[in-house]
């Protein structure tokens, strides 16, 4: 009750509430991602309590995907890439006249997945923070490494580039003071580089400014300058409910996906997406109504995606291992504001998780409002022509970078580590195992050398210990089931051709 | 490969990218203090030695990758530099670079409100926006920044040469 009465207090509800319409406006744009919406909110953060800026970021994160079903819906185009499921049968049902009712069930879907989601998480966060308090250092060294490697793998693409990409991040986290003896490493005599690269920074250029110059790269003017040319768009609550009621199991089925999916460290709300659509065409009775306006099929990817927000949380809060790239940014932040998380914030600090419960739950209900005001306002949204959005976004990651410490040196950085992403992403090397890597390095760094320290050199406890013993194997397995999997294939392709 | 012949491809570009940053680190690492623990493992240059030698290894595959796969990548030659600069939308991509450039070195000198506005301006005349709306919106947006950084938060925004007019 206390935590309830503690947030909702109006100092906390308008930007709260504000950074969740900023959500629906940049999840609803083709292009911007709901991680690019949680950057750039949280250089505003800094300049606000704790828990407001956490409300903030939960608001937007919610938002931002749900929105990105708006445009999949009406446009065949996904705001952002958890939305990706959504086109399938969205659009079909639009194409069939039942745009309203389709994007009127995602959004119920949405609001009730985000809510299953976080109810699990808080099930389930405290008796996980009750176990993680018996892992040591070498328990602590194999979990981040579990997390950034799982990032790696799971990612789009080839592992090899997620390596590098982790590998990347990692070596750019040994910038700056080293944390046991104070030596400067790679800082060449500068005083910036010798506290380290923020993260911040590194985030906005990675995800803000490497995605602008894409769009910029691959876009005609003349499209920029294009307003998209939509009608029809509203919400048909009329028959919801009964489509609710028909899909139950459903509608709980995707939770459950998408919250484990979510827990996964690397995975987030696009593969939840997708693994819980091929789940419900798999356990469907009409499985080949999907892709052509299936309910099913909009019900399940759009519960999922949200689910997995709550999920996402789970590793973060009770780990300090984020979940996937925007609870990367949340622990940064987190970091920031003088919190730590891991097991003992369920200990030490218990308002503040409650009161992260509090908000999350809360956002539920904002989301059904604000998505039912933001479908309304969708056609006002496409009204702007990107050129115009891509200049603001521009300045608000420049002015949001410099506003942290009031350094143009961390402009720099932004530009630096936007270019730079804007190559990884042409040559196909995934970001977040990046800023994952900067994010975790320090941490898998501490606990190798304390670990080693303790053993006096010694490598064998990282493995003997239990659970140590347990996460270096599915470590390993994570590398190797892949080729296996190659490997066996050709056993048996070779056995057939015999 | 018998028969073909080598071509550059991006994954040898990667590949000699990682082996090059595994070099520099590693021939800067030998400067740092060494560990006070067996065979010095917990010394600064311990974890960079072991993310180096990770880096090499990604990067011997990347360029065993490149070769393996050669048909599949397209080769990189003149021609492919040539055509980075003959689009029209990669060239203001590059500009857009170039105006973040002229930010940052001109942000503390003319202050945080011309900056912004000539930045927006430029940048919205590049992407083809109408000059009045160009001079609307960056009037706007210049707004609503300052409004949100500078008078919400309190950030000391600098503000460069219209401190001498008393801004």
């Amino acid at each position: 009750m206390e935590a309830i009465l503690s947030v909702l207090r109006i100092e906390i509800l308008i930007p709260w509430i504000l950074a969740m319409v900023l959500g629906i406006f940049v999840g609803a744009m083709p292009g911007l991602t709901a991680t690019m919406a949680v950057a750039l909110i949280v250089p505003l953060t800094f300049h606000t309590p704790p828990i407001v800026g956490l409300a903030m970021i939960l608001g937007v994160s919610f938002t931002s995907i749900f929105a990105g079903d708006i445009p999949a819906t009406f446009l065949r185009v996904p705001g952002t890439p958890a939305s990706g499921a959504a086109v399938l049968d969205g659009y079909e049902m639009n194409k069939q006249g039942k745009g309203p009712l389709a994007i009127a069930l995602d959004l119920t879907c949405s609001t009730l997945g985000g809510l299953i989601g976080v109810l699990i998480l808080i099930t389930v966060s405290p008796v996980l923070a009750s176990f993680a308090l018996k892992f040591t250092h070498f328990e602590y060294f194999w979990l981040a490494l579990l997390g950034l490697s799982m990032s790696a793998v799971i990612t789009k693409g080839s592992t090899m580039k997620g390596l590098i990409s982790m590998v990347g991040g990692l070596i750019l986290s040994t910038i700056g003071l080293d944390i046991s003896t104070g030596y400067p490493r790679f800082s060449f005599g500068s005083t910036y580089l010798m506290g380290g690269i923020n993260f911040i920074p590194v985030m906005i250029g990675l995800f803000g400014i490497s995605e602008v110059l894409r769009s910029i790269s691959v876009t005609s003017h003349d499209q920029l300058g294009n307003s998209a040319v939509i009608t029809n768009v509203k919400a048909d609550f009329q028959s919801v409910g009964s489509f609710m009621g028909k899909n139950k199991r459903l509608i709980l089925q995707s939770s459950i996906i998408g919250t484990l999916i979510g827990a996964l460290p690397g995975a987030g709300a696009d593969i939840a997406a997708w693994v819980s659509y091929g789940m419900a065409k798999k356990t469907s009775k009409k499985p080949e109504t999907f892709g052509s306006g299936s309910e099913e099929g909009v019900i399940a990817p759009t519960t999922a995606n949200n689910a997995a927000l709550g999920g996402t949380w789970i590793p973060a809060l009770v780990f300090g291992i984020p979940g996937d790239s925007i609870t990367a940014i949340v622990l940064g932040a987190m970091m920031m504001y003088g919190l730590k998380p891991g097991p003992l914030v369920f200990q030490g600090d218990r308002l503040l998780v409650n009161q992260i419960f509090t908000v999350a739950v809360i956002s539920q209900f904002f989301l059904l409002i604000l998505g039912y005001l933001g479908i309304r306002a969708f056609t006002w949204f496409f009204k702007f022509p990107r050129n115009i959005v891509l200049a603001g976004i521009t300045i608000f990651s420049l002015i949001g970078a410099y506003a942290m410490r009031s350094s143009v040196f961390d402009v720099g950085i932004v530009l630096v580590f936007g270019i730079l992403g804007y190559l990884m992403e042409r040559v196909t090397i995934p970001l977040p195992p990046f800023i994952l890597g900067l994010i975790l390095g320090p941490m898998i760094e501490e606990n190798l050398r304390i670990g080693l320290v303790k053993t006096s050199g010694n490598f064998w406890p990282f493995f003997t210990r239990p659970i140590s013993a347990i996460f270096a194997a599915t470590l390993i397995l994570i590398f190797l089931y892949e080729p296996i999997k190659l490997l066996i294939r050709k056993k048996l392709a070779r056995r057939t051709n015999l | 490969m018998p028969g073909k012949s080598f071509r550059l491809n991006q994954e040898h570009i990667i590949g000699f990218i990682c082996i090059t940053i595994s070099t520099i680190i590693l021939s800067i690492t030998p400067t740092f203090p060494k560990g006070k623990a067996a065979i010095g493992l917990t010394g600064p240059s311990f974890f960079p030695n072991l993310l180096a030698l990770v880096y090499i290894v990604c990067g011997i595959y990347q360029l065993w990758y490149g070769v393996k796969k050669m048909a599949e990548f397209p080769p990189i030659t003149f021609e492919t530099f040539k055509r980075l600069f003959e689009k029209k939308e990669t060239r203001t991509a590059y500009l857009v670079i170039l105006m973040i450039v002229g930010f940052i070195l001109l942000f503390d000198f003319l202050g945080f409100i011309l900056t912004t506005y000539l930045f927006l301006f430029l940048f919205m005349r590049r992407l083809g926006v109408p000059v009045l709306h160009s001079l609307l919106y960056s009037l706007i947006f210049t707004g609503i920044i300052y409004f949100l950084f500078g008078w919400l938060f309190t950030i000391s925004l600098p503000s460069g040469i219209l401190s001498y007019v008393g801004l």
